[in-house]
């Protein structure tokens, strides 16, 4: 438990959400929030496997915090100079599950210290997420950014 | 398990400047006082000193800090905290808890966490979960030292004790940053990931805003300047509108009261005139920049040139308090390094794969942060020093109250949640485990 942990809970919802997009490859993104009691983390909105990195950053309110999971389906090998030199073109499917804290800087001080004091205990729930991306502005969610985190 | 949330937590945040204290949920700290106080040795009986100002007499008799000098047999010594502070007593020595950011001298802070409580907030510490803000850089035995304090002399039924950094990181929505603290006697800078401080990050430098202060005041009085503490003179009215001043004579003030009333007015000089420079100081080109007004207390009127800027640049390079007359060098000059130094030493000292995440997210904080243009130039200096991959970014809140008290703001947020009433460190708990337990409970 990290220092100054806040103790929100995790709704079961979510892991069973989350474990849909992991293990079942049947959403593309979900956005979680922390109910307005500000007591647990409860699902905000589900996207469809055919949503791309768009849909996600569109389902993120401008002034408000979220956490969101994304499987980021991507390729490795083929595009390398080196590898076309030595005429290997093998492109490999590759996917990793992206845990993204979206903070705002406009939203309200109380709902960042919330989100980022309830941020560790909550990814612990989620077994699974590979790659780690908090941003505050649209310009640190970009589709750009999330390749070189994965990267 | 503590679950009392229907009454209201206190959280308080003794800094080396001063103490915020006040009610969890609270948008800020209601009690706002320096963390120095005025002490008094008692070594003889008859030298009990009168206060000279009629309004001193009401605030002594009903001083709460009293029974908590009369244990300490052996230190024997009347401390004067808060407002107390503002009058002028014969003898008066002005002593800080704190040396170089963490604790030195426990009962000075036992008497400052006593008026905070009694005096400035009325409350009975017995009926009050704590939060208290701790400096990164505390050890295990400070931890235990106050949290033993707070069971055992304030008998409180909950505590927690939460890490500077990390609530300023939480503040801004952020779990992982790098958190640049630069309070009044000293700077820090340290790492945030994930909520954990990483210990072997943290770096520490004596200069802050005191040190700013001093030399500050030094290099005023360098240049013929005599800054009068308001105690030491009267103002006579000789005809209306016109004043005569007349200095009072009080040989019993202490040099330690005197400095500290000399002090205070240079800080304000400070906060109203300096501005970071945009690049390295350099006295030659700075010799001729337009200078800017300050009327001290006594009514004459100084102007401040070129110390505008260089005076801040200390905090840049820590060297160039040097050619300052009569500032007192580092007594280990090699550690005292300058605040983009610190930032890179700190990142450089954490994983790899976090050093581009710290360095697109640093935090700046404290009472000097508020000096003009001070983020900016940080930004371009630590952008100079930095890989070329990384993406420098400082980010300070745009209102200065919450850029002042950020520490406060975010351990007032986390107490009044509802889910952290499960986090406290119990008295019950504190019973049965002892007071090392709170290393698990406030990791």
């Amino acid at each position: 438990m990290a220092n100054a942990a806040s103790g929100v809970a995790v709704s079961e919802e979510c892991v069973a959400r989350f474990q849909e997009l992991r293990a079942g490859r049947a959403h593309r993104f979900v956005v979680f929030k922390i109910d307005d009691s500000l007591q647990r983390v409860v699902v905000d909105a589900v996207g469809p496997r055919d949503a791309g990195f768009d849909a996600l950053t569109a389902s993120l309110p401008a002034d408000g915090c979220r956490y969101a999971v994304y499987d980021h389906d991507f390729t490795v090998g083929g595009g390398g100079a080196q590898a076309q030199q030595q005429g290997e073109v093998v492109e490999a499917p590759r996917s990793k599950i992206v845990f993204v804290a979206w903070a705002p800087a406009t939203a309200d001080v109380r709902s960042k210290m919330v989100y980022a004091s309830s941020c560790e205990g909550f990814k612990k729930a989620l077994d699974g997420v590979q790659v780690d991306l908090q941003a505050t502005e649209p310009s640190e969610l970009t589709l750009d950014v999330l390749r070189e985190h994965a990267a | 398990m503590y679950g009392g949330d229907e009454v209201s937590a206190i959280v308080i945040d003794v800094g080396s400047y001063s103490c915020k204290a006040g009610y969890a949920g609270d948008d800020t700290p209601k009690a706002v006082f320096p963390s120095v106080v005025g002490s008094i040795e008692q070594t003889e009986g008859t030298d009990d000193s009168k206060p000279e100002k009629e309004g001193d007499s009401a605030p002594d008799s009903k001083n709460g800090a009293k029974p908590m000098d009369v244990d300490k047999a052996k230190t024997k010594r009347k401390l004067y905290v808060g407002q107390e502070l503002e009058f002028r007593r014969d003898h008066m020595e002005v002593i800080s808890p704190m040396k170089d950011g963490t604790v030195t001298d426990w009962d000075i802070v036992d008497n400052i966490w006593n008026h905070a409580f009694r005096r400035r907030l009325l409350i009975n510490p017995e009926e009050h979960p704590m939060l208290i803000a701790e400096p990164s850089t505390n050890t295990a035995q400070q931890r235990e030292k106050a949290a033993e304090l707070m069971f055992e002399n304030y008998k409180v039924p909950a505590l927690f004790l939460a890490k500077n950094a990390v609530l300023t990181s939480f503040a801004s929505g952020r779990a992982t940053s790098l958190v640049v603290d630069s309070g009044g006697g000293s700077s820090v800078v340290s790492a945030v990931h994930d909520g954990f401080v990483l210990q072997k990050s943290v770096a520490t430098s004596p200069v802050g805003g005191d040190f700013l202060t001093d030399c500050m005041m030094k290099s005023l009085e360098s240049k013929g300047v005599v800054i009068r503490p308001r105690y030491s003179f009267k103002k006579l009215e000789i005809s209306p509108g016109e004043y005569k001043i007349v200095d009072l004579d009080l040989p019993n003030t202490t040099e330690s009261y005197r400095l500290y009333c000399m002090r205070a007015i240079a800080s304000d000089i400070k906060e109203s005139v300096c501005r970071v420079p945009d690049t390295a100081f350099d006295e030659v080109a700075y010799a001729n920049v337009p200078t800017t007004s300050y009327e001290l207390p006594d009514g004459q009127t100084i102007e401040v040139g070129a110390d505008r800027f260089k005076i801040p640049d200390i905090l840049f390079n820590p060297a160039l308090s040097q050619t300052i007359p009569g500032v007192d060098g580092f007594s280990d000059s090699t550690s005292v390094r300058g605040l983009q130094r610190m930032v890179i030493d700190s990142v450089n000292r954490c994983d790899v794969d976090i050093r581009k995440e710290l360095f697109s997210n640093i935090l700046l904080s404290g009472g000097s942060s508020s000096i003009l243009q001070l983020k900016e130039r940080l930004e371009k200096e630590v952008l100079e020093e930095s890989p070329q991959a990384a993406r420098v970014k400082v980010m300070a809140s745009g209102n200065s109250v919450e850029r002042r008290f950020s520490v406060w703001i975010g351990g007032s947020i986390l107490a009044s949640l509802g889910s952290f009433q499960q986090m406290w460190f119990s008295k019950a708990e504190y019973e049965e485990h002892g007071v090392s337990y709170i290393q698990r409970k406030c990791p």
